[in-house]
């Protein structure tokens, strides 16, 4: 099977610095997976510079859907169907939740089929539903989470790119989103999930890989990682 | 019955269409001395608030929509108004070179799609810049309109300026403007709602959204799929029409333009107007331009303090109420709502 997004060589530098070193990984469809990874790791720069928000890559290559996709300005890349949950839950705080979801079809010009996603959100998080005129800005912190993640859903992506979704948020919440994440999933979106807390993201992860300042460094199944005592003592706390 | 009274004083759309009609009766209860008496100067002022309007909306979609500065706004003033007069002038731009003039009518449409013009190209450098760096280019592209203007004599006729610009009529009727600005009031009003509803539509509209989202957060606008340059240069581009076309109105409202009128300063008033009626809204800016143009003119006697007074005026704002009036205004009604809904329990 080909995969969906393919990462070859990637360099990024931030002016002189080596955010990312030979970055070589792979998506296939149907797939969730997982990166795990400790604060600074670059994990954050590894997707936003595969959606094309940090401009132009040191090296290497990506290709999504057999396209190279790395010289691309990021609003091509979205029109490719790339979709992201940005990190920290970045909402339009002056929007209300539904100009917020609309903004995720901001490249969808048919009306009829942006009211069909819309409604797809919806059922997934009703209680954007309720909240759909308010001010995005006055939303708690789950809710928010809730209006980014159903945004990148608006643009009715293939490979959708979430970047930390648990956090500051607390557990109960967390394990809402990851069986949202789940649901998604099961709609047909593969899925890209970068987290920290990688317990809640193995769970629900295919496959994993571990990355370390800059480089990715291991590499393996889900049900691998969880079982694996180097990965439990470091990202698991349980030793 | 008390409730339908209610409904109708808070619906916005109500409370407009009174103002509107308020605009359209009173000045003509005047002329014809019906309330109060004919007031020359009234209609002048009435006439200088709604280009300001016209001004300050238009700046509104660039700064409090798009959240982009310009302090060189009175550049593209000046290009809409030079550029209606020298396509419509006898004797100067058209007239002088090839004979011909085209109607006002026509030439204050023209005006304003070459300050878009401009807009545009201003915004091929003013894209990639932010903050302090945008204003600092937009108040060097004020004074490049303004030094342009003031040195090619053969085409404008330098600091002396162009007399006798031709007054606008449609099909016939004169809107002249030289023994009273009544009937270009009126002219001016309809341009002025004209623009306020098209504005209100482009904000409202997935443009509108576009350039909102590019103001709160560039980063989710842009992974969003939003063109920021295109939009940015779009946002330029419609705040430079709007600017251009009441430089237009103006030049043919007062029948004189020259540089004087252009300086940077005027910039700054516009800005001031905006900042103290409130950005990124319909009423904040009608508001600041009433205030504003109102303030300036009873403060003619006391000239030479009057951007002491601006200074003093942004400060206080800035400190205190950075949404301007139009925020000082929801704080307000929130708050007796507040007190109101302690008095209930």
């Amino acid at each position: 099977m080909e995969p969906i997004l393919k990462i070859e060589h990637l360099d990024f530098y931030y002016d002189k610095i080596q955010a990312l070193e030979k970055v070589f990984f792979e998506v296939y469809p149907g797939e969730i997976v997982t990166m795990i990874g400790s604060n600074g790791a670059g994990k954050t720069t590894l997707l936003r510079s595969i959606s094309g928000l940090l401009g132009k890559i040191g090296g290497g290559s990506i290709t999504f859907e057999g396209q190279r996709i790395d010289k691309l300005p990021p609003h091509h890349i979205a029109a490719l169907r790339l979709g992201q949950v940005l990190e920290g839950r970045l909402v339009f705080p002056q929007l209300t939740v539904k100009e917020n979801l609309m903004m995720g079809a901001f490249l969808q010009k048919d009306n009829n089929f942006i009211k069909g996603r819309l409604e797809y959100c919806y059922n997934l998080f009703p209680r954007l539903k309720e909240r759909e005129s308010q001010n995005a800005g006055t939303l708690s912190g789950g809710e928010q989470q809730m209006v980014a993640v159903a945004r990148a859903l608006m643009g009715t992506p293939k490979l959708l790119m979430l970047d930390e979704p648990s956090m500051g948020l607390a557990p109960l919440v967390i394990k809402d989103i990851f069986s949202t994440i789940e649901k998604i999933n099961k709609d047909g979106v593969t899925i890209l999930l970068v987290e920290q807390n990688a317990k809640s993201a193995l769970k629900i992860a295919n496959r994993a890989y571990v990355m370390e300042i800059g480089k990715l460094v291991m590499e393996g199944s889900a049900e691998e990682f969880i079982h694996n005592d180097s990965i439990k003592k470091t990202y698991l706390g349980i030793s | 019955m008390n409730n339908k009274i209610r409904d109708v004083l808070k619906s916005k759309k109500s409370i407009a269409i009174a103002a509107v009609a308020l605009l359209v009766i009173v000045p003509f209860m005047m002329e014809h001395n019906i309330i109060l008496r004919q007031s020359k100067y009234f209609y002048l002022l009435l006439s200088f608030i709604c280009i300001y309007t016209i001004v300050t909306s238009g700046l509104d979609i660039l700064f409090g929509y798009t959240g982009q500065v310009s302090f060189g706004h009175a550049g593209f003033f000046c290009i809409g108004a030079y550029a209606s007069v020298l396509m419509s002038h006898p004797e100067w731009g058209f007239g002088k070179w090839f004979g011909i003039t085209l109607p006002p009518i026509l030439t204050i449409f023209l005006a304003a799609l070459i300050a878009a013009l401009f807009g545009i190209l201003l915004s091929i450098p003013a894209n990639k810049l932010v903050f302090h760096f945008l204003a600092l280019l937009t108040i060097a592209f004020n004074y490049l309109v303004l030094l342009a203007v003031s040195n090619f004599a053969e085409l404008t006729n330098g600091y002396i300026g162009i007399t006798r610009v031709p007054e606008i009529n449609i099909f016939g009727f004169s809107f002249s403007t030289i023994s009273s600005k009544y009937k270009y009031y009126y002219l001016v009003l309809f341009f002025t709602i004209l623009f306020l509803i098209v504005k209100q539509h482009i904000v409202n509209s997935r443009i509108g959204r576009g350039f909102i989202s590019i103001r709160d957060n560039l980063m989710a606008a842009n992974g969003c799929g939003v063109n920021i340059r295109y939009y940015k240069t779009m946002s330029f581009a419609i705040s430079a029409f709007y600017v251009g076309f009441a430089g237009a109105l103006y030049a043919h409202m007062i029948g004189f333009i020259s540089p004087d009128t252009f300086v940077q300063n005027t910039s700054v008033i516009f800005i001031t107007m905006l900042l103290f009626g409130g950005s990124g809204n319909l009423l904040g800016p009608i508001l600041g331009a009433t205030i504003i143009t109102t303030i300036q003119e009873s403060l003619q006697p006391l000239a030479d303090y009057r951007m002491l007074i601006y200074g003093i005026v942004i400060l206080i704002i800035i400190l205190f109420q950075p949404k301007g009036i139009v925020g000082l205004g929801k704080n307000i009604s929130e708050s007796m709502k507040r007190r109101g809904g302690e008095g209930n329990a």
